[in-house]
């Protein structure tokens, strides 16, 4: 019987949960029937039927996302954060007890990763791995913070709860700039070199896919687009039109010449 | 001067600090110290003794020889994360010998509440136009000796008073450009451009230190039918305040990413040029700066930094004893001087720089000057430095310049033609890079 419920979920919740529950109750109520011979009783020929019903209005089938990020010309841009609302579902603000973790270090006087993209409610540590000290803060809207000079990983996590964009930067070294990218959704995933971002075991429905890099203008990325995931894989291109900014342009570029100064 | 023993003295304090430093680094967070120490060979080609021995030559050293250049510490003490105190100290054997402070401030940057960053600082500190100097202590990373412009600046411009300056993110650039205004109000600074006029352009790596008492060039005495009959030493004190007035800078810059940048200031000491105090003479300088920075293609590094300014100097006499009346105007020259430098670096270790100054003084009325001064300056420069603590290089200055009096005043040629060869070592100490 677990088994059978086990079996029957479906890989991602989303309210396909509730079939699953019903799927074993009119598993229970057929078996109890064949024992007695008798036709099902009420409760399960009621189960039955809403369970015919959801499963009408609900298939809950989970699909492959796959969206690929490229510029005017269709050249692959990678490091873009690309990912899924569902339509129907509110977005998550606070998900489970269990909070995922993230990390974005400091090394060579650089946030690594330069673009970190979290769901909303993820713990992020700073640990700083160089071996001067770095002052890290934020005035962003989404998570204004600051953590006061240090070196290692003396400060506890922050939690990121509020979805959006969280420049970050560093009080001593004003070349250093990283990006927090805080999503209220669980399908989410960074471009590779390919430009491809595949969002597995993404449950049937509607989605507003939304992508987003710091090297794009504004008016350079795609509107919002909302696209219907079903078994199977669904593809998605998406162009950012305009000049992309150099990758280096926000990390140390030319090491030739000092930028320091004072 | 000259002799190995000096630079052995210098390794000697050098090690004494290292074992300060190490132990003030294992502190934390709160000080860090850096040394560096810096001992080089000189070989030159000159007939002008060196300016720092009273000579009228643009070369620090002349002769010879392994001379011990310099000795620093800078000590970095964070009073609190956003309060930070800054302190160059060193050690050299020429001109104002021993021990003296090149730096001294309080950096304040609070943390910013929007795009926009403020800092202020508080003290004495170098305003920020030098694209060749980003190196701890005030050092260049490019060649040994500094362009005309920054060494200049390093000679005698240091302001003692308040800086603020605001930076700020262009977010419309997608964070990839930024704009940063700063004015200064300071005090000292009175005699500067004193050196500059006596001697003219030079090319070095000396720094002046707050107290130093620099030998300039010897005053000319003449005699009843107008030859020069001798002269008589003088020393310049550059950052004496000699009429309590202040003075300011003020600048602009535009940076985007690390590409380019562009930068314009102006400087003005408002010293009164016939304010006398602590034996100096106040010289009313100004001068407007542009600076230029591009990351070229194939890594080659391009920079170039333009100086165009004047300065006025009267001299008075004080019959009564009291108040110095206005007497003659002597000085009312314009100044100017440009580089243009190009350089790369190979594996992280190699590094190959060439550039080349061109500089002048006059009057804007084309009367000969007493001190007038032309000429440029070609600097080659090739740099090892294999890790962080050890570097190596090999330095060619040569330095043509035309100094129309100087026959007159000196008995030394028009023309002159200063040629330096320089091999260095350097050794640095303490505390990591990075700030």
């Amino acid at each position: 019987m677990v088994r059978t419920l086990m079996a029957g979920r479906c890989a991602l919740g989303h309210g396909c949960r509730a079939k699953a529950l019903l799927t074993s109750y009119f598993v229970i109520a057929g078996m109890v029937s064949m024992r007695t011979h008798r036709l099902p009783r009420m409760p399960a020929l009621v189960a039955a039927t809403a369970l015919i019903a959801i499963g009408v209005a609900f298939p809950c089938l989970a699909g492959t996302l796959e969206i690929k990020v490229g510029d005017e010309r269709g050249e692959p841009i990678s490091q873009v954060a690309v990912y899924a609302t569902p339509v129907a579902v509110t977005p998550i603000k606070k998900p489970s007890a269990a909070k995922r973790t993230a990390s974005m270090d400091q090394q060579h006087n650089e946030f690594v990763p330069h673009v970190l993209l979290i769901s909303a409610g993820t713990l992020v540590q700073f640990p700083n791995s160089d071996t001067v000290s770095h002052h890290v803060y934020s005035f962003s809207q989404a998570k204004t913070f600051e953590l006061a000079l240090y070196k290692g990983n003396t400060h506890p996590p922050l939690a990121f709860d509020e979805p959006g964009v969280v420049v970050v930067g560093c009080n001593i070294h004003d070349s250093m700039l990283g990006y927090i990218v805080v999503v209220p959704t669980e399908h989410y995933a960074l471009s590779d070199a390919r430009g491809t971002v595949r969002l597995e075991g993404v449950p049937a429905g509607d989605y507003t896919v939304v992508v987003w890099t710091p090297r794009a203008r504004p008016t350079g990325l795609p509107a919002a687009q909302r696209v219907a995931v079903t078994d199977g894989v669904t593809k998605l291109d998406t162009r950012i039109t305009g000049r992309l900014a150099p990758e280096e342009d926000h990390k140390h570029g030319s090491k030739s010449l000092s930028w320091d100064r004072y | 001067m000259g002799s190995l023993l000096k630079p052995v003295v210098t390794v000697g304090v050098a090690v004494a600090l290292l074992s300060a430093a190490s132990h003030a680094g294992a502190e934390g967070d709160r000080n860090e110290v850096f040394i560096g120490v810096g001992t080089a060979y000189f070989h030159s080609s000159t007939d002008l003794k060196a300016w720092p021995e009273g000579g009228v030559g643009k070369l620090r050293y002349a002769d010879d020889g392994v001379e011990a250049v310099r000795l620093f510490a800078e000590y970095h003490g964070r009073i609190t994360p956003t309060l930070n105190a800054r302190v160059v100290a060193d050690y050299v054997d020429d001109g104002s010998s021993g021990l003296g402070i090149d730096e001294a401030y309080i950096d304040w940057r609070p943390i910013p509440r929007s795009a926009n960053q403020q800092q202020v600082r508080f003290g004495a500190f170098y305003p920020p136009l030098s694209l060749e100097n980003g190196a701890h202590g005030w050092e260049s990373p490019f060649t040994y000796s500094y362009s005309a412009i920054n060494t200049w600046l390093g000679e005698e411009i240091r302001p003692l008073g308040a800086e603020w300056s605001l930076r700020r993110r262009l977010a419309s650039t997608r964070n990839t450009q930024e704009v940063r205004v700063f004015a200064s109000g300071f005090y000292g600074n009175d005699p500067a451009a004193t050196l500059l006029f006596w001697r003219g352009w030079s090319l070095h790596d000396r720094q002046t230190r707050l107290n130093d008492k620099l030998p300039i060039p010897p005053m000319p005495i003449f005699g009843a039918d107008g030859a020069v009959v001798g002269t008589t030493p003088q020393t310049v004190q550059p950052f004496t305040e000699t009429d309590h007035r202040p003075g300011y800078y003020v600048g602009g810059e535009w940076r985007y990413a690390h590409r380019a940048l562009v930068q314009l200031a102006r400087y003005d000491n408002r010293a009164d040029p016939w304010s006398f105090a602590e034996g100096q003479w106040g010289w009313h300088t100004s001068f407007e700066h542009l600076a230029v920075q591009i990351a070229l293609p194939g890594e080659l590094g391009l920079m170039a930094q333009w100086m165009r300014g004047d300065t006025d100097w009267l001299a008075g006499t004080s019959p009564t004893g009291g108040p110095v009346e206005p007497w003659v105007q002597l000085v009312e020259d314009d100044f100017e001087a440009k580089y243009l430098m190009l350089t790369r670096k190979w594996h992280e270790a190699h590094r190959v720089s060439v550039r080349y100054d061109r500089f002048s003084i006059d009057r804007p009325d084309s009367v000969p000057v007493l001190h007038s001064d032309g000429g440029h300056a070609w600097t080659l420069s090739y740099r090892f430095e294999p890790n962080e603590r050890f570097s190596g290089g090999v330095e060619w200055l040569e330095i043509q310049s035309q100094r129309d009096l100087w026959p007159y005043f000196y008995g030394v040629p028009r023309q002159a033609t200063e040629e330096q060869l320089r091999l260095q070592f350097s050794l640095r100490l303490g505390a990591p890079a990075g700030r």
